[in-house]
């Protein structure tokens, strides 16, 4: 007796689970993984692509690279993630990302991109050449900046003309002058940058003199050249002298944004893509900030995008008619024209310039001068050996017992190349 | 096979390691076997994406000669040594203190433990406000003693800036001083106090040395958590701006800079992991020593009531 019960206790129990496993592979979705930022791509962003499309779902991570690189090494990458296009050569070099090319050929006009999409072409040996392996989300020319004009009369210096760009020492001699000190506490900066990653700064400066921040063969950073280092001294001495923010002598206490507009910072280094942090009312309106075209440091006038965030594939996705289908909908279709209208950025496609907002007389101005900066629009090259923010990382280390005093800022400079040789070298093997 | 094995070590035997069982499963599957993989991949060149290329001992050689991993091994000594002395001597002085007959003991301790119970990213936003140059409270309030006052505490002090941190949060080691304290066979501290002993000489020959062990363990456990403290001193100094960034972007103050913050940048900066992991195990060997080491030289000092 006991034993029959137990019989059909067992086997109960595993006829349940056979119709449980069932049920869940006849009703199976498509699941896809995407790595993306909330603050950009919300969760109604996400959700509408799934109504549109009910036998796909969408599983969520959000955007970290350490998570991304975690993910990657245990073998569950993201089908979609997020990087910034300049340093889109090294995914490449690694085989992470998909040519998608022939998708988009069948899909958009090719000629209505933007030659900021350009970021995203790699051929092995050349950034903006090749195939594509992913599109910008949205951009700026990142070299522009903006200035606050109620700093700029306490300095009693003349706003920066909006057609004819500022040489670099009269930017230099500008942010200098608007600096103000109080009982040893900076009241206000000479200039922010929100991105910390100042390879794009140096990267465009010396394009302008055609030349790069690496030796050609790329395998080394390169300080001999002399205005390479002087670009390096500059930045130092900025933040030794408390003129930028993000350095390790004057963490910030807040992001620029804020800082901006409250007026603890001058000039802001960012392209159009600022413009509605500026819109959003802070205490001093937009008609007192201006936006001036990007510094000459060469003879050659140059602008161009730092960062170029945008999504890749990665190349083992799995389902990939699904994967590309959300590609698709965020970055070519109707999404691409709601961010576009959102003023967060400049669209990837020409045809959708139209979209961007134009109903105040602030945002007319940044949409023109950001027009007139596009015939000098370049693209700009990294190195497929070293992440884009590892430049970054490697500099507030090797820098900051210099910008303390404790070591010369050559032993500093000299160290900080020789670590990242080190890493190109590493991963040159 | 069950009987079998029942009839052959005993049922309480069997029992007991069936009940330990999924302990050990965890044990060898969450720490063992990672701790293989990790030490395996420090004989490796890994980047995280292609395959590991073993490589034998030449992560171990490179360490040996890298300056960056020698600072931080020694800044990580220093940090260690100063922030357990402080926050077990402030912990254990203020379990002292409330192990006293005191009106209104329960709020205390309720409010001593408090910061203890904070998660670590808003205790370290509380403490950037607290310190930083441009708006800290501890610059306002010496502002009313010196108008022209003004110090980056979190930059020009970063050591300090991290220890005050971590005594404020001594909240945890408190509680267990307390625990030992409450232990103390109340006879032999009236016994001493009827012989006329002052309150220093009962801290001294009665209370330390019962309390002995649960300093000893303190210790240690306080040995193993600064060598693993990563968050605070990258977050302590870092720009808001840059979290649009990754946080691989951020360093510490040079200062604060140790080896296990060393070692994550190595991984997830440089997409090295097998060196990495070298730096790992240097670390984990290098705590064990200096654990076996004092244990060794301190085993005298230490009273077990029970051998």
């Amino acid at each position: 007796m006991l034993l029959e019960k137990r019989f059909w206790i067992l086997s109960l129990t595993i006829l349940s689970i056979l119709v449980l496993l069932l049920t869940t592979v006849i009703s199976a979705k498509t699941t896809i993984t995407l790595m993306r930022d909330a603050a950009e791509m919300p969760d109604e962003v996400v959700k509408k692509f799934e109504e549109l499309n009910p036998d796909i779902e969408v599983n969520i991570v959000e955007n970290d690279f350490t998570k991304l690189m975690t993910m990657i090494a245990g073998g569950t990458p993201p089908d979609i993630f997020r990087i910034n296009g300049i340093g889109l050569p090294y995914w490449v070099r690694k085989g992470l990302v998909v040519d998608i090319t022939p998708y988009l050929e069948k899909t958009i006009d090719m000629n209505d991109l933007f030659l900021v999409n350009n970021l995203f072409r790699f051929d092995g040996k050349k950034q903006g050449e090749g195939p594509y392996y992913g599109l910008v989300k949205d951009w700026s020319l990142d070299y522009m900046y903006w200035y606050n004009k109620n700093a700029l009369d306490e300095a009693g210096i003349a706003y920066p003309s909006d057609d004819t760009p500022l040489s670099f020492q009269d930017f230099t001699d500008m942010i200098n002058k608007c600096v103000v000190y109080k009982d040893q506490k900076v009241e206000r900066y000479g200039f922010g940058y929100t991105d910390d990653e100042f390879n794009g700064y140096f990267l465009a400066l010396l394009a302008s003199k055609e030349k790069w921040l690496f030796t050609e063969d790329g395998k080394k950073l390169n300080i001999e050249d002399p205005d390479v280092h002087y670009l390096f001294k500059w930045w130092f001495d900025e933040a030794k002298e408390h003129h930028a923010m993000h350095n390790p002598l004057d963490p910030a206490p807040d992001w620029d944004g804020p800082l901006f507009q409250a007026g603890r910072v001058a000039i802001q280094w960012d392209g159009y893509w600022f413009g509605p942090i500026i819109n959003e009312g802070g205490q001093i309106p937009p008609d007192r900030f201006g936006f001036a075209p990007a510094p000459l440091y060469g003879e050659k006038r140059v602008n161009a995008t730092g960062g170029g965030t945008g999504y890749v594939i990665y190349k083992g996705a799995k389902n990939f008619d699904a994967v590309w289908k959300y590609y698709e909908y965020y970055m070519l279709k109707d999404e691409a024209i709601e961010r576009a209208k959102s003023g967060w950025g400049l669209p990837a496609f020409k045809s959708l310039l139209k979209y961007c907002p134009q109903e105040t007389e602030f945002d007319k101005y940044r949409l023109a001068q950001v027009q007139k900066e596009l015939p000098n629009q370049i693209t700009l090259q990294f190195v497929p050996y070293l992440r884009d923010s590892a430049l970054v990382s490697v500099y507030n280390q090797q820098m900051e017992p210099a910008l303390k005093g404790i070591m010369d800022f050559e032993d500093a400079l000299k160290n900080l190349a020789e670590q990242i040789n080190s890493i190109i070298e590493s991963e040159s093997e | 096979m069950l009987s079998a094995l029942r009839k052959k070590i005993g049922r309480d035997t069997l029992t007991f390691y069936l009940l330990i069982a999924p302990w050990i499963g965890m044990f060898i599957f969450l720490n063992v076997f990672p701790m293989g993989y990790g030490f395996y991949l420090s004989l490796t060149k890994f980047d995280g994406i292609t395959p590991p290329r073993f490589i034998g001992i030449k992560n171990y050689l490179k360490l040996t000669a890298d300056y960056r991993f020698i600072n931080s091994i020694i800044n990580t000594l220093k940090f260690t040594a100063l922030n357990v002395m402080a926050s077990l001597v402030v912990s254990f002085l203020i379990a002292v203190l409330l192990n006293r007959n005191l009106r209104g003991r329960g709020l205390l301790r309720s409010i001593f433990f408090l910061p203890y119970a904070i998660p670590v990213i808003a205790t370290v936003f509380i403490w950037k406000t607290l310190l930083n140059r441009e708006s800290g409270i501890l610059n306002i309030f010496i502002n009313f003693i010196m108008p022209k006052f003004s110090a980056n505490f979190l930059v020009d002090l970063p050591v300090f800036s991290l220890i005050s941190m971590f005594i404020w949060q001594s909240g945890g080691s408190m509680i267990i001083f307390l625990a030992g304290l409450q232990n103390i066979p109340k006879e032999l501290i009236e016994a001493a106090q009827i012989d006329g002993a002052h309150e220093w000489y009962i801290l001294r020959k009665i209370t330390l040395p019962l309390m002995s062990p649960v300093i000893l363990y303190q210790i240690v456990v306080g040995i193993m958590l600064s060598f693993g403290i990563i968050v605070q001193p990258i977050l302590l100094t870092s720009s808001p701006g840059a979290a649009f960034t990754a946080f691989l972007n951020q360093q510490p103050p040079f200062q604060n800079f140790f080896t296990i913050i060393y070692a994550f940048q190595q991984c997830f900066t440089n997409q090295n992991f097998g060196y990495g992991m070298a730096i790992v195990w240097v670390m984990f060997i290098t705590m064990v020593l200096i654990t076996f080491l004092f244990m060794r030289v301190i085993r005298g000092l230490i009273y077990y009531e029970y051998d």
